[in-house]
């Protein structure tokens, strides 16, 4: 178990950098939850999940409770939903300092929400087929908070970023209440591995789109369909969920990703928490688990989420966020996957 | 940002320095990032529950001064500051604020409570390391001043003011409300 994966990139050459979005579009709530990609031409861009609270956790002996306990989302008191906006931008070629951004104009797609999480929650960046997506969770447009993933394009310019299409996907396995934390294939377009362990890819079907009505609107929605369902299985003590994308890594034509497992349980006070831990995982060009690593921390915090990864210049460029409160990026040398300590 | 690099830097090598958490919590808050600030304000006040009291005090404080600088969460500050209270009653910081929270909302009584319990419980006034907006200890008199005339204390209120007005060393914003509540009230002519 790696505590501080952080550290261990600093004192080997790597990097890291806060990614900010000025106080004044965000009243200073938290930004968290980053999805990078290093676009055709080089441009390293970035979506930071933009959530309307300021999330209150207390960690180690957990003394100091506030009015609502050790883990409490502290939502505009007036507006208690769990509002997410999101923010597209170009980092630093050098720095990864965030450069440029814009807030996504979900105007043209949105109707009104209905459950209590509002927006686009951990949305991964990607280009497929010359077009550029992003694609995450939404959960606010049935009563009972349904989630399913998102697949929007989106205009992205120097002035604007609209969303021009959002397609609710369909898992290809019905009745299913939440499908999230889907990683999209980068090298297959349109291509999603729904769980990691054992594998399942599937593919959303574009052209099989059709719609249904729902309370106050009509949604838009596609098809999808398992291509690859593995049986072989890492026993690890928890299960293990997407984060990042999965990228193609070496020239054997194998894939890396980041996945995240999280160990609940009851604090004194009887309230449910939750450790997060992550691992870096390899697949062959079958998709036939290759390597795992031991699980990690990137900064010794209980609460933290990575959804993006990419590589550039001989350099992992690793996103999250820590506690939903801050979002970092972290560039690791991509030899130093070899001093990491892996499963056996 | 460089000093925010440096100190994220210094978190990453001792991630659990109580010392250092707050630094970068200080940081956060300089640029306004008012949520990254709390969470190293909290991890702070927790490593320093037990050794450094007057510390963990000072960032718990923090997390409230946050979110009082987001606006929209009134009854988490007014937790903050009550939990505050239990656990420094010595302190007189978080009666202040707690008794300014309740004069915000027009409630008179728990205002002046808080100020009456603010000025004979503050046996600790060691300043703090980081600032959480505590202007001094003559803010109890100005509370119970303000929030007395309210309540049926208008003799008290006006000994009160006459008595901050002859104060020279408090800032300029309380001396004009003070100045002006000795000429609307006629006090200069007592």
């Amino acid at each position: 178990m790696i505590n501080n994966l952080a550290k261990i990139v600093l004192d080997n050459g790597g990097s890291i950098t806060p990614l900010i979005i000025p106080s004044e579009l965000t009243d200073g709530t938290g930004l968290c939850n980053v999805s990078v990609f290093i676009d055709d031409n080089g441009d390293i861009l970035a979506n930071i999940r933009h959530v309307h609270y300021t999330l209150y956790h207390a960690e180690f002996n957990q003394n100091f409770y506030c009015k609502w306990g050790v883990l409490s989302y502290l939502n505009p008191e007036d507006d208690i939903h769990l509002i997410t906006g999101n923010y597209l931008c170009k980092l630093n070629d050098n720095t990864l300092e965030v450069e440029s951004y814009q807030k996504v104009d979900t105007s043209k797609n949105d109707i009104t929400p209905i459950w209590d999480f509002h927006g686009l929650e951990d949305a991964r960046v990607m280009r497929w087929d010359g077009k550029f997506y992003i694609c995450g969770v939404r959960r606010d447009v049935k009563p009972n908070g349904e989630g399913r993933m998102e697949l929007c394009e989106v205009d992205w310019t120097k002035d604007h970023a609209i969303e021009l299409t959002r397609d609710r996907v369909d898992p290809p396995t019905k009745d299913t209440y939440l499908e999230k934390n889907w990683m999209p294939v980068m090298d297959m377009p349109f291509h999603f591995v729904r769980w990691s362990n054992p594998v399942e890819v599937v593919k959303v079907n574009l052209k099989d789109k059709y719609k249904e009505v729902v309370l106050k609107g009509i949604l838009n929605k596609v098809s999808s369909t398992t291509v690859i369902n593995k049986e072989e299985k890492f026993n690890g003590p928890l299960g293990i969920r997407g984060s990042s994308q999965v990228i193609p890594f070496g020239n054997e034509g194998n894939r890396i990703c980041i996945t995240h497992e999280v160990d609940f349980f009851y604090h004194p006070g009887g309230h449910k928490d939750a450790h997060y831990y992550h691992r870096f995982l390899i697949w062959d060009k079958d998709w036939n688990l290759k390597s795992i690593s031991k699980q990690f921390k990137f900064m010794d915090a209980m609460i933290e989420f990575n959804t993006g990864l990419a590589i550039k210049n001989g350099n992992f460029i690793i996103t999250y966020g820590f506690q939903d409160n801050a979002a970092y990026a972290l560039k690791m040398p991509v030899s130093l996957l070899d001093k990491l300590e892996w499963e056996e | 940002m460089k000093e925010l690099q440096k100190q994220l830097h210094n978190y990453i090598q001792t991630p659990q320095d109580a010392y250092i958490n707050a630094k970068l919590g200080e940081e956060y808050e300089k640029i306004g990032q008012g949520a990254a600030a709390h969470s190293y304000f909290l991890r702070a006040a927790e490593l320093l529950h037990d050794s450094d009291p007057r510390m963990a005090y000072n960032c718990f404080l923090k997390t409230w001064k946050q979110l009082n600088i987001t606006t929209r969460r009134p009854d988490f500050e007014q937790g903050q500051l009550q939990a505050a209270i239990a656990y420094a009653p010595n302190r007189p910081e978080a009666y202040y604020h707690l008794s300014v929270w309740h004069s915000n909302k027009k409630e008179w009584m728990l205002s002046y409570m808080y100020a009456c319990l603010g000025k004979d419980n503050s046996k600790e006034n060691i300043p703090l390391t980081y600032d959480i907006g505590y202007p001094g200890d003559f803010v109890f008199d100005f509370q119970k001043a303000f929030t007395g005339w309210y309540i049926g204390k208008r003799d008290q209120s006006k000994s009160l003011f006459l008595e901050l007005g002859e104060l020279k060393d408090i800032p300029q914003n309380f001396k004009e409300i003070i100045s002006e509540n000795i000429r609307d009230f006629g006090l200069q002519y007592l």
